[in-house]
């Protein structure tokens, strides 16, 4: 419950019981930002051949930490030499509005 | 330990263990490994197996250490993917190994059925996208609630309008989230502002009552019935087969004898979300859903 209110953990996770508290780690999404374009991280070819990198991109999913996304950022870094940047975006709604949009929990570059 | 309840103990235990294994949340290698060492921990107590209980090998401490290391396994490397009712397996496992007096080991699920639901009842306190209904709200609209009730037909135009909703939101999360405004769900003719609310504070009360029955109540029949319809009911609302088959297996060690009728329907419930949780996971595994 600590992770869950003083860090990034989702939680859904590590059996802390808050499930349907709050979003699930398939409602967040992780982004990379080369140069003006976002390639969605499940989408790239390396999330379906490579389970390491899949590992780091779920880990941000479940935990967006600043610690999770620089990993993943190291971990990118051998297949991307230029400058990019590693985003975790989340789902959310308000339901007065009836509005969906995504907000940017957290965000690491070098 | 009664051999009864001993018999209806591992029975259950078994099956909640091909649940978990058939989920594969563990990965392949320790969902074997857990499958092969459950079967052969738990197996000679409820048939006769004339070799294995000749060398009786089960027996051994070592055995029974590497077992639960497997399990444990499961959640330390894949902790990202672990569901809350591995957790609760982990727990259970080291109860079913280790806990010979029935009156004890009852107690203990007891408490850690008041730990889960207490829990689960401070974290939606504490979340304001909980308490505020948004996230209550998405699932409604995106129809995640109530799956059984809307893909038997029976209010198609609810169906098509959550359907309407679902494509919307999946075309939406292919854009770039920075250079998309966002966009608007339909509720149709649903009441969901009243849902919504309905939902959140009955949600949150319910499992407040749970935790309060089970600390100071848990032998009284209406605290059986509770759970039983409770976690009964999630079926109906949300596809939580795995969880509500471990929380009713849970009800059903802790329910005492002279209930028979509520032990009945304890079982009854329990082996379908079991049936349910299994055929989910091998039609999943097999690429059907």
């Amino acid at each position: 419950m600590g992770f869950t209110k003083f860090g990034d953990l989702n939680p859904w996770k590590l059996g802390g019981y808050g499930m349907y508290s709050d979003y699930h780690p398939d409602s967040y999404f992780v982004w990379f930002q080369i140069d003006d374009n976002k390639v969605l991280a499940r989408k790239t070819k390396l999330f379906s051949t490579n389970a390491k990198f899949r590992q780091l991109v779920l880990k941000c999913r479940s935990y967006p930490s600043t610690n999770n996304l620089k990993k993943l950022h190291a971990y990118f870094k051998h297949t991307n030499k230029g400058h990019f940047k590693v985003e975790a975006w989340r789902l959310n709604f308000t339901s007065e509005s009836l509005k969906l949009n995504q907000v940017l929990v957290n965000s690491y570059e070098e | 330990m009664k051999s009864e309840f001993r018999k209806t103990l591992v029975l259950g235990y078994l099956m909640l263990l091909i649940v978990n294994v058939v989920e594969f949340r563990s990965g392949i290698a320790l969902a074997l490994t857990q499958l092969v060492l459950g079967l052969f921990l738990s197996l000679p107590e409820v048939i006769d197996i004339s070799l294995l209980n000749k060398i009786s090998v089960y027996r051994t401490p070592l055995l029974k250490v590497i077992y639960l290391l497997s399990i444990f396994g499961g959640i330390y490397f894949k902790w990202y993917n672990a569901p809350n009712h591995l957790f609760l397996f982990f727990f259970l496992s080291l109860l079913v190994l280790y806990m010979e007096e029935e009156r004890l080991f009852k107690d203990n699920l007891r408490w850690i059925f008041v730990i889960v639901m207490g829990m689960a009842t401070v974290h939606k306190l504490l979340n304001p996208n909980f308490l505020n209904g948004d996230f209550v709200a998405l699932r409604l609209l995106s129809g995640d609630f109530f799956q059984p009730i809307l893909i038997s037909g029976a209010m198609p135009d609810i169906n098509e309008t959550l359907t309407q909703n679902g494509a919307k939101i999946s075309d939406f999360l292919l854009k770039e989230p920075s250079a998309v405004d966002g966009i608007i769900l339909d509720p149709g003719i649903l009441p969901f502002l009243a849902l919504k609310q309905l939902f959140v504070y009955s949600i949150i009360g319910m499992e407040f009552l749970l935790t309060f029955l089970f600390a100071f109540f848990s032998k009284q029949k209406f605290t059986l019935v509770f759970l039983l319809v409770f976690v009964g009911s999630i079926g109906l609302v949300v596809s939580e087969f795995e969880f509500a088959a471990t929380l009713l297996f849970m009800g059903l060690l802790m329910c005492p004898d002279n209930f028979t009728v509520i032990k009945r329907f304890f079982k009854v419930t329990f082996l379908l979300y079991a049936i349910l949780a299994i055929g989910n996971n091998v039609l999943w595994v097999l690429g059907f859903l």
